[in-house]
């Protein structure tokens, strides 16, 4: 036995039909009263939808439309171990129901309580961000996280997946998946999103079987951004899907946050970009706890002890120094009189390693 | 009429003594071989029966059998050639009294009577020594490869009249025995000294080859990645005599030696193109010869553009790292031979070549690059101690006109530090630090407690797989040894943190 109410029923079986696309499935929700007149008032659906369809459409649509139909998308759910959030549900999120397109199912896996978070946080980026901003992006998110707002993001590797694994040490964690739960795009990320569904929350809007399709992206990330009272944009250059869920946020009143970039670094040109059409400059913990009304005399800021040696190197790789081999000949110095000096300070967290022997600062 | 001498052949790298007997009887003239010879020894026959004609000798007109014993044991080769005449004449010919049971014989024929050099004179002398022979005759072309064997006579001759001169009573010059000298100061045409900036690979690869790490570089095109390689046989420790007789009895049974070079002095550098096969590389055969890895034994094995070889060849190679032996089984029997070499790649690293690069966009997905990664298998990489990046060397760097440290001033810190290492390890059986196991890794590889915090401090931070422990306590031991330290200090370990590049990326 399941324990869908009719009306849920109605709006599962109707999100599950095949052809329907969402503006006509929210259009059929508002002509009828209630959504489980869908099953019982069947001639004034029939006539409705021929409207849009023609007669031989709405006679296929309308085989479907029926409980027992229903009562089979709720098994295969329920193997899966899927519950299903309609917008008529108890449990569907009050951020979402503000947003002019709310999807009509959530198809969800893990603590559903998160839906209902009291904060949450958007953090999206792009697939190619940078090491050292990813080092950031982790130390920026573990105090949030640990005080208590859940983050939101996507399921991509790069920026997203740092957000998962930093909220998966320290924190709750919602990720929102493109196609359905059955497939989690990137493939290589199946096990971290298997992971959040045990310890998190996986949401979809569409239903598990669906594959996903490039359409899909730009349209989940206003889930994001629903989902979120405020959004960081960590990394993205000109055209990167994150520019999406900034401009969905925007729309729905709530703050942008992004990073800071020097000029030129293409991974950083949409943050750029959005700082300078009035976004917020997020660089510390601080800024975002801030956003929330957090305290922020509760995160210690860490004390380094660096060595002589330590300092000056930190100090020319922070105003600059990339290249290791340059910074060797400039100074005269032995590759292995320096090694060992780079290892530390990436140990305590201060520098990152980038392919091809290069070196950033974290901040 | 009945004679019997002895002569050898090979099993894998082991000498094999074969006797051969030799019986002349009246009745209609025959010849025959017995006790399991292989094609180039029944071919003999002809070769002897041509020589000895040649030679000015008298070819017996009788039944004439040739047993080689043991008889269950397939002999091949044409080692045995001369052996099987001078049995033969021996029965035949008068005054060749000359004692015979401490005396080996081994030698191909030419039809005009000349003596042909064979393959493993080196270890044939060396299993003749161990059993207590104390002459062996040889072609005078493989005299080189015998001549630093002590204790045992070696008479090299060029004929086989001087051979049956020998069995008369005269006396034949017998081959001076030389003694083991490293090789002379070259200009090797790839020298560390022509290789601009790079200054974090040079570092590795004098790390690498001072503690017999295996490497792997990691670069765009054109970084360099082949040119740096190239430069390690100048930087190789020297050999020692032990490690040169090793190698040269492989390169003696594969058949690789030319009279000239004799004993092998440099260390091999082997470089299959990528499309060898697994046979070549770990032998095998009709006749199970080694292959690549085990002629490139105390020597480096050098994979250009790793992934691009096929995965099975790649998997091949892990046995061998781990256990510095094969065991090469086919129909014919199996072969155990040394395959001690290290191991050096290339790879881009990633199907563009560009991931990371400063100068270019890398256009490739996440999905490729990850399976171009995959091709290299974890298991594969968990036995490469040193992984790092190659960079994009800068044109100015490309026209300075600083002066490099010459590739000798690196060979000479690189000869210390293994100096060091043989005197550590004198009892435990190994040679370099990348051999070193569990045992001795505790034995030699003790952090403070200070610093052992900090490495597991670093494991967390930078996200190292705990199996990365062993290998970069082993470069660290390297590091300690190059500079002269009893310990390991923490600028040692931290040092090697820093040659760990390649399997940091997994989250």
């Amino acid at each position: 036995m399941n324990s869908y109410t009719k009306t849920e029923l109605a709006v599962l079986c109707l999100d599950a039909l095949d052809g329907l696309e969402y503006k006509h499935e929210k259009a059929l929700l508002s002509f009828v009263k209630t959504p489980a007149e869908l099953f019982t008032d069947k001639n004034s659906v029939k006539k409705y939808l021929a409207e849009f369809f023609g007669e031989a459409k709405a006679n296929t649509v309308l085989l479907s439309l029926n409980e027992s139909f229903a009562e089979s998308v709720v098994d295969g759910l329920e193997k899966r171990g899927v519950t299903a959030v309609t917008c008529y549900s108890d449990g569907y999120p009050e951020r979402l129901k503000n947003i002019d397109t709310p999807p009509l199912v959530l198809y969800a896996k893990g603590d559903l309580s998160l839906l209902k978070s009291q904060k949450t946080l958007g953090a999206v980026g792009s697939r190619k961000t940078l090491p050292n901003t990813e080092a950031l992006l982790k130390e920026v998110l573990k105090p949030v996280a640990a005080a208590g707002v859940t983050l939101v993001t996507g399921s991509a590797s790069g920026a997203d997946k740092t957000v998962l694994s930093t909220a998966l040490e320290s924190g709750k964690v919602i990720s929102v998946l493109t196609g359905g739960i059955d497939h989690v795009y990137p493939d290589c990320n199946r096990s971290i999103i298997e992971r959040v569904a045990k310890c998190g929350l996986v949401v979809s809007e569409q239903p598990p079987d669906v594959v996903p399709k490039f359409w899909m992206f730009p349209v989940r990330n206003r889930i994001i951004a629903g989902l979120s009272d405020a959004v960081l944009i960590a990394s993205g250059d000109k055209k990167s899907g994150a520019r999406h869920t900034a401009d969905f946020a925007l729309n729905y009143a709530k703050q942008v946050y992004a990073f800071p970039y020097s000029v030129g670094i293409t991974s950083g040109e949409l943050c750029n970009e959005l700082i300078k059409n009035g976004a917020s400059l997020c660089d510390s913990a601080k800024d975002l706890l801030l956003e929330f009304g957090l305290k922020d005399e509760d995160i210690e800021e860490p004390v380094f002890e660096l060595d002589e040696d330590e300092k000056v190197l930190y100090e020319a790789i922070k105003n600059g120094q990339e290249d290791m081999t340059d910074y060797c000949m400039k100074n005269n110095l032995k590759f292995f009189e320096i090694a060992p000096t780079l290892s530390s300070l990436e140990i305590q967290g201060l520098i990152v390693k980038l392919a091809g022997n290069r070196y950033k600062p974290v901040k | 009429m009945l004679s019997k001498i002895t002569s050898y052949t090979l099993q894998g790298l082991d000498g094999l003594p074969v006797d051969v007997e030799v019986d002349i009887s009246r009745g209609m003239p025959k010849f025959d071989i017995v006790g399991l010879p292989d094609t180039a020894v029944k071919e003999s026959k002809e070769r002897v029966r041509a020589a000895i004609k040649n030679s000015g000798k008298n070819f017996p007109v009788a039944v004439i059998t040739v047993n080689l014993a043991p008889a269950d044991v397939k002999k091949e080769g044409s080692k045995l050639d001369l052996a099987i005449a001078i049995s033969l004449l021996r029965a035949t010919e008068t005054g060749m009294e000359r004692p015979i049971d401490k005396t080996v014989v081994l030698g191909e024929l030419s039809l005009n009577g000349a003596v042909r050099p064979v393959t493993g004179v080196l270890p044939i002398c060396l299993a003749a020594k161990e059993k207590g022979f104390t002459t062996l005759i040889i072609p005078k072309a493989n005299e080189e490869e015998a001549c630093y064997i002590d204790g045992i006579k070696v008479i090299a001759v060029s004929t086989l009249n001087e051979a049956v001169r020998y069995f008369k009573g005269e006396e034949i010059a017998v081959t001076k025995l030389k003694k083991f000298t490293p090789p002379e100061e070259k200009d090797f045409r790839s020298d560390l000294k022509y290789v601009k900036g790079q200054f974090i690979a040079k570092r590795a690869l004098e790390i690498a080859v001072s503690g017999g790490h295996n490497i792997l570089m990691v670069g765009a095109p054109g970084a360099g990645k082949t040119m740096l390689a190239k430069c390690i046989p100048s930087i190789m420790p020297d050999m020692t005599f032990e490690e040169a007789l090793e190698t040269t009895a492989v390169h003696s049974v594969a058949g690789n030696l030319t009279h000239k070079s004799g004993i092998i002095k440099v260390r091999p550098f082997m470089t299959p193109h990528h499309t060898a096969t697994r046979i070549s590389l770990v032998g095998g055969g009709a006749n199970v010869l080694p292959g690549l890895v085990s002629l490139a034994n105390n020597g480096v094995l050098f994979l250009d553009e790793m992934p691009e070889y096929a995965r099975t060849v790649l998997e091949c190679l892990r046995q061998p790292i781990e256990d510095g032996v094969i065991t090469v089984s086919r129909a014919k029997g199996s072969n155990v031979y040394p395959a001690k070499f290290m191991l050096c790649a290339s790879m881009n690293p990633c199907p563009c070549g560009n991931y990371g690069s400063e100068n270019a966009e890398c256009k490739c997905s996440d999905a490729q690059i990850k399976k171009y990664r995959a091709k290299i298998s974890g298991p594969l990489l968990d036995r490469i101690d040193l992984q790092i990046h190659v960079d994009n060397v800068k044109y100015d760097d490309l026209v300075s006109t600083d002066t490099e440290e010459p590739s000798s001033a690196v060979r000479a810190r690189v000869n210390t530090a293994r100096k060091i290492q043989r005197e550590r390890f004198s009892e435990d059986g190994i040679r370099t630090n990348s051999e070193m196991s569990e045992r001795e890794l505790a034995k030699y590889c003790q952090l403070s407690s200070e610093d052992e915090k900090l490495f597991k401090k670093s494991f967390e931070t930078l996200r190292l797989s705990a199996r990365g422990r062993s290998r970069i306590l082993k470069v660290a031991r390297t590091i300690a040894d190059l500079d002269y330290s009893e310990n390991i200090q923490r600028k040692h370990l931290l040092e090697a943190i820093s040659y760990r590049s390649f399997d940091m990326k997994e989250n």
